[in-house]
């Protein structure tokens, strides 16, 4: 689908679904839906979401209650309307009524350990280990071939491999610069053809930009080759983020460290 | 109830007899002292019930039982334990919300709601599917989207209202509305996809 179709035709599929459209948008669309798969795809759940709001309205769409009224209804030790506020919102919300389950002492919480937030296994770290290592190891391989040993020094040019991460992962580059030479970055930038160019800001520790690129048209064999000059980037913690052509919201961000060797 | 063990949660008493009013009005006082024994014995009444109701937080129930302690004088300092119930009650009670509090933060975290205005390369890899969406998944994306979305997806499907009478609405034009309507709908799209990728792993495990 093109740039267009996705800038008009395509953001009209709410009102296409509520009948308020006009009779000749609602044809056009109509004629659209028939070759875009992924209005389709997506008519099929904002159906749904017009069927539950329609059944249970803006109800649906009240906040969570916090935990301290949750157990305030349950052991009856709020006002009538707002006890009766909770309980209508324990009617819709499974997850909050199996908190006051727990509450009421009808069952218990026991799933932490097979929760992917909660506390690992010694077992499961370890396996992630070892998964994270092999890939490691063998995403290098390449890397080595053409430009030498990744991240040591090897008095020519240090070039490092970032595969794309969300701002607040837990994922570590930390890259010792060699005196008077950039960092040079090598990303991997997964995203649609429809999103280039694309306009690529660096900000430092303190949200400040301290260098933008815009017009990036082009991949080198599926990544984006970056310098970050001496002069821009002194020691420091740094995050790249990468805007598709048109978008406000970064697409894809990329943190990583600079420190003085 | 009455058939629970002895250190069962939600029992009124320590196993020294039911708790009184002057009981609990002396445990305040040595609570606020600092007295070992009082401390011990609210300490127990927050470990049963954490045993009891959450032991999938068995890793954390160190750090849950300090919050706790920390709620707990906090409160008694300012007067806010009122007696209306007994303080073993009034104690649970914290230690519930409390618990799941961390229960949410842990949910949140592992179904990556808390940063669904980031949109991640797994988002966009994975396409939100055709297969029906089930009630309770479609809640969890609507509280997960921001307030601003919410308010749209009010205006079309409750108010049942076209993109120009939203645009009057809101004093913006008719554009905007269409404009904004496309990124709300992108981000219920990716915390479907995201959900559904969550859901799916924890099958799998």
């Amino acid at each position: 689908m093109d740039q267009t179709a996705h800038g008009t035709i395509h953001e009209l599929l709410p009102w296409y679904l509520t009948g308020t459209l006009q009779p000749n948008l609602a044809g056009e669309f109509r004629e659209h839906l028939s070759g875009c798969e992924s209005c389709r795809n997506e008519m099929a759940i904002l159906e749904a979401m017009r069927a539950e709001l329609g059944q249970h309205g803006e109800a649906l769409l009240e906040d969570h209650p916090s935990a301290e009224r949750v157990v305030g209804a349950v052991r009856g030790e709020l006002a009538d309307d707002d006890a009766a506020a909770v309980r209508r919102h324990l009617a819709l919300c499974s997850t909050c009524a199996e908190e006051a389950s727990w509450v009421a002492g009808e069952a218990a919480f026991r799933d932490a350990t097979t929760d992917r937030g909660g506390t690992p296994r010694i077992g499961r770290v370890w396996s992630w280990a070892a998964g994270i290592a092999a890939v490691l190891v063998l995403g290098s391989i390449p890397l080595f071939l053409v430009f030498g040993p990744v991240g040591i020094r090897t008095g020519v040019v240090e070039v490092h491999h970032l595969e794309s991460s969300q701002r607040g992962s837990a994922q570590s580059n930390v890259f010792a610069r060699q005196p008077g030479q950039p960092v040079r970055l090598i990303l991997q930038v997964d995203l649609p053809p429809e999103g280039f160019p694309l306009r690529l800001t660096l900000v430092d520790g303190k949200e400040r930009t301290v260098h933008s690129q815009s017009g990036v048209t082009s991949l080198l064999d599926g990544y984006l080759h970056y310098v970050c000059a001496d002069a821009d980037c002194p020691a420091g913690r740094y995050t790249l983020e990468v805007y598709e052509s048109g978008s406000t919201e970064p697409a894809l961000f990329f943190d990583f460290e600079v420190v003085e060797p | 109830l009455n058939q629970l063990p002895q250190d069962a949660p939600g029992r009124a008493g320590t196993g020294r007899g039911p708790s009184t009013g002057d009981d609990d009005a002396a445990r305040i006082d040595g609570y606020r002292r600092g007295d070992p024994d009082v401390f011990s014995e609210v300490d127990r009444w927050i470990r049963i019930e954490l045993r009891h109701r959450y032991p999938g937080l068995l890793n954390e129930h160190e750090d849950l039982c300090q919050t706790v302690h920390q709620k707990l004088l906090k409160n008694i300092r300012a007067d806010r334990y009122a007696g209306r119930s007994t303080l073993r009650t009034y104690v649970t009670g914290i230690t519930q919300h409390t618990a799941i509090d961390r229960v949410r933060e842990i949910r949140r975290q592992r179904d990556g709601l808390a940063a669904l205005t980031r949109v991640t390369v797994a988002d966009r890899a994975t396409r939100p599917g055709v297969e029906p969406l089930d009630p309770k998944l479609l809640h969890q994306v609507l509280l997960a989207l921001p307030a601003a979305c919410r308010e749209l997806w009010r205006l079309v499907f409750v108010e049942n209202l076209g993109y120009q009478e939203i645009g009057r609405r809101l004093s913006v034009p008719g554009g905007t509305v269409k404009s904004r309507m496309w990124h709300c709908k992108q981000k219920a799209m990716f915390a479907v996809a995201r959900l559904r990728r969550v859901a799916a792993q924890g099958k799998r495990k």
